[in-house]
């Protein structure tokens, strides 16, 4: 970057015309507010020592040279913040809540952000502090990295530059609170990742080679974000191709239990032939990965839990006022025992099937919507969504799961998707009881938006209104295309 | 610390359902509710919104008897699961004795689990707690569905520490293992509770 040179220098030669680095620095960070009904600890309790919030309560790091500092540092925010590390020697990998708090406010997206997402950092973008361990990067860099959490792009006169403390990489991979009491996934998998002050060795490139979990297209095209999605997404979703990705890479995210990767190792790992159609996508974005599909993939020793671990359960059993209908309930569920389950360390269990195939295909659905176009689920549900009246439409399990379709904002569509197919059923066996015949489907009517949905079997067809009910012949056709795909499942069953 | 009252006889312990939004803490007390018998219990107390939400906390104090003379009394309370109420969380969490903490199951929950689970260590934090130092057992729910992460993903994001902690798959809504977890906590509060205090009820014999 070339307006770094001015980081570089020291402060008191460099006639900026910006904020001295060294008061933002010393920025006391605002203590956490206390009101009349605060906690007050009872004399009986322990109380912890007061200290730096990242300080762990009992060391299990090894100290770290500077040397190993300098070539493989992590960022840490105070003790409220997600841990961050750097990733690499090229990357830093810096979590969002590292320096949330040193944003501008009027630079600050109205959602707040997870503060324990990380977003990658050239090293070279950012200077290295080693005798106060900080680092300071430019806003600028921070806005490209991470553009979702600004309100807008950073223009040369809000750019500033935003400095945070800096750890050592074992003790920013622990969780906040009870850090040395977490096992670092990454260390235990990886004994070799402690070496972070050693250069890459030649047979690396071999190794990583090795190194790769597949995973199918189709399920990260699924939850795809709307935002990049290329245009032409659709007229591959249902492609069997696989994707490679550094299953270091996923391994080190797994215990924040999200998964995602940047765009463009998304594109590295994508097959030749589909690589030109996500060329266009921002390289920093995040892809996420979906953990289920992670999962069928996952080696079975990808995940293990510290071996060092002490049990606090009581020896003695006691008999407390809840046993009878503890020992009640399990006789009532017919399970073997109410104790504790059971410490699994077998593989992940294979994945059930999702009811309905994105590939299937139907020439009645042809014939519902009158064109000689193939139709599949996300082309059906596109049909669906395009029929006069509706803004969106998705399909689910009656469970939530979503199969295809989208019904707009992401948070919406999934309180939607879990409300209303629970909803239309609650109501259907109260109308059975009513004896008023079968439940066809239900509408809420909410200030902004109209919601339907339509349940057949384990399949519920939801949709968006454009703020007025259904147009005639509009709920007819829903229902028609909805227990075709019904029959289309159950056939998919029986095969 | 429980609270003991020596006018009254009674020892009362707080209990609190932790966890992310929509995960079932006020279902185990729906549950616990509905299976104890009014004489022991209070009415639960319970303010959502019209979408049932947690907007403040649920409240149910169970009443038990002692043997020795001494009344045990258990309150029950959820925290509203959603981010924004953090400051409901600390207050509810003042002075607890134990906690469940009631993750949901589901895939596309985990990242919700873990947020949870880390904001309950940083709202003890303030009270001066560590995770290790309270009674907490795990409870992973809705088991029942069938879009759920398997059990050793759940011990690896929650229970990978030093202290292993129980932990119970559960349904909440039907009532599975809802009142195994609920022992599993009281009889940890109840051997700590023991320890701390021999001289005061030498020999444990709850009953209602």
């Amino acid at each position: 970057m070339p307006f770094l040179h001015w980081f570089r220098k020291p402060p008191a030669s460099a006639p900026t015309g910006f904020e001295p680095v060294e008061r933002i620095v010393t920025e006391p960070v605002a203590p956490a507010p206390v009101s009349p009904d605060s906690p007050v600890p009872d004399s009986h309790q322990t109380i912890a020592p007061p200290g730096p919030p990242e300080q762990p309560l009992e060391t299990e790091s090894e100290p770290v040279s500077e040397e190993a500092v300098t070539d493989h540092v992590a960022i840490a925010g105070s003790a409220k913040d997600a841990p961050a590390e750097l990733a690499t020697g090229r990357y830093l990998s810096v979590s969002i809540g590292a320096f949330y708090d040193k944003l501008p406010t009027h630079l600050r997206a109205a959602k707040t952000p997870s503060l324990t997402r990380t977003v990658q950092i050239a090293e070279e973008d950012a200077v290295i502090h080693h005798e106060t361990n900080e680092a300071t990067l430019p806003l600028s860099i921070l806005s490209l990295s991470c553009p979702e959490i600004f309100t807008r792009p950073v223009e040369p006169s809000d750019d500033v530059p935003v400095t945070f403390p800096i750890t050592a990489p074992n003790e920013a991979a622990r969780a906040p609170g009870d850090r040395d009491d977490i096992l670092d996934p990454e260390k235990s998998s990886h004994p070799e990742a402690q070496d972070s002050g050693t250069e890459p060795k030649a047979g690396e490139a071999a190794r990583s080679a090795a190194n790769e979990i597949k995973v199918r297209l189709q399920s990260i095209l699924a939850d795809f974000p709307h935002d990049l999605a290329p245009e032409t997404i659709h007229s591959f979703a249902q492609t069997e191709a696989e994707i490679s990705l550094p299953l270091d890479m996923i391994k080190a995210q797994l215990p924040n239990g999200r998964v995602a990767v940047p765009a463009s190792t998304f594109a590295a790992g994508l097959p030749e032939d589909l690589k030109p159609l996500f060329a266009g996508i921002d390289p920093t974005a995040e892809i996420p990965i979906p953990l289920r599909e992670i999962f069928s993939h996952l080696p079975a020793d990808a995940i293990e839990i510290r071996k060092d671990q002490e049990s606090d359960h009581p020896e003695e059993k006691v008999a407390t006022p809840f046993t009878g209908p503890a020992e009640e309930d399990a006789r009532r569920f017919a399970q073997p025992s109410a104790g504790p389950s059971p410490q699994r360390k077998t593989a992940p269990r294979k994945i059930e099937q999702l009811p309905v195939q994105a590939n299937a295909a139907s020439d009645k659905l042809q014939a519902i919507f009158m064109t000689d176009e193939p139709l599949d689920l996300v082309t059906t549900l596109k049909k669906v969504a395009e029929l006069p009246g509706l803004q969106s439409c998705a399909l689910t399990t009656t469970e939530g799961q979503k199969l295809a379709g989208n019904l707009g904002d992401p948070n919406q569509e999934k309180l939607v998707s879990g409300l209303l197919p629970d909803l239309f059923q609650r109501t259907h066996s109260v109308f059975n009881e009513l004896s008023t015949g079968a439940l066809e489907g239900i509408t809420i009517y909410a200030g902004a938006c109209h919601f339907s949905a339509f349940v057949r079997g384990q399949l519920c067809l939801s949709v968006v209104h454009d703020n007025r009910p259904f147009k005639p012949g509009v709920r007819e056709k829903i229902q028609v295309v909805l227990n075709e795909l019904e029959a289309m499942t159950s056939g998919a069953k029986s095969n | 610390m429980p609270t003991i009252n020596y006018g009254s006889k009674e020892v009362q312990f707080k209990i609190v359902f932790y966890g992310p939004a929509l995960g079932g803490k006020t279902s185990n007390l729906v549950y616990i509710h509905s299976r104890i018998s009014p004489s022991h219990r209070g009415d639960l107390v319970s303010l959502a919104t019209a979408a049932d939400r947690t907007l403040f906390f649920d409240f149910l104090p169970i009443n038990a008897l002692m043997l020795h003379g001494f009344k045990m009394k258990f309150q029950l309370y959820t925290v509203p699961g959603q981010v924004i109420y953090n400051s409901t969380r600390q207050l509810v969490l003042r002075n607890v004795d134990g906690v469940v903490f009631v993750a949901d199951s589901q895939w596309e929950k985990m990242e919700e689990n873990v947020g949870s689970i880390r904001n309950l260590e940083e709202n003890l934090q303030k009270q001066g707690l560590a995770l290790k130092q309270i009674p907490i057992v795990l409870q992973f729910n809705k088991r029942d569905l069938s879009n759920v992460a398997p059990v050793n993903y759940l011990e690896y994001l929650l229970n990978n520490r030093k202290k292993r902690l129980q932990s119970f798959e559960a349904v909440a809504n039907s009532g599975a293992n809802v009142f195994a977890t609920l022992d599993a906590v009281t009889q940890l509060l109840l051997h700590r509770f023991k320890k701390e205090n021999p001289q005061l009820i030498p020999g444990i014999q709850p009953g209602w």
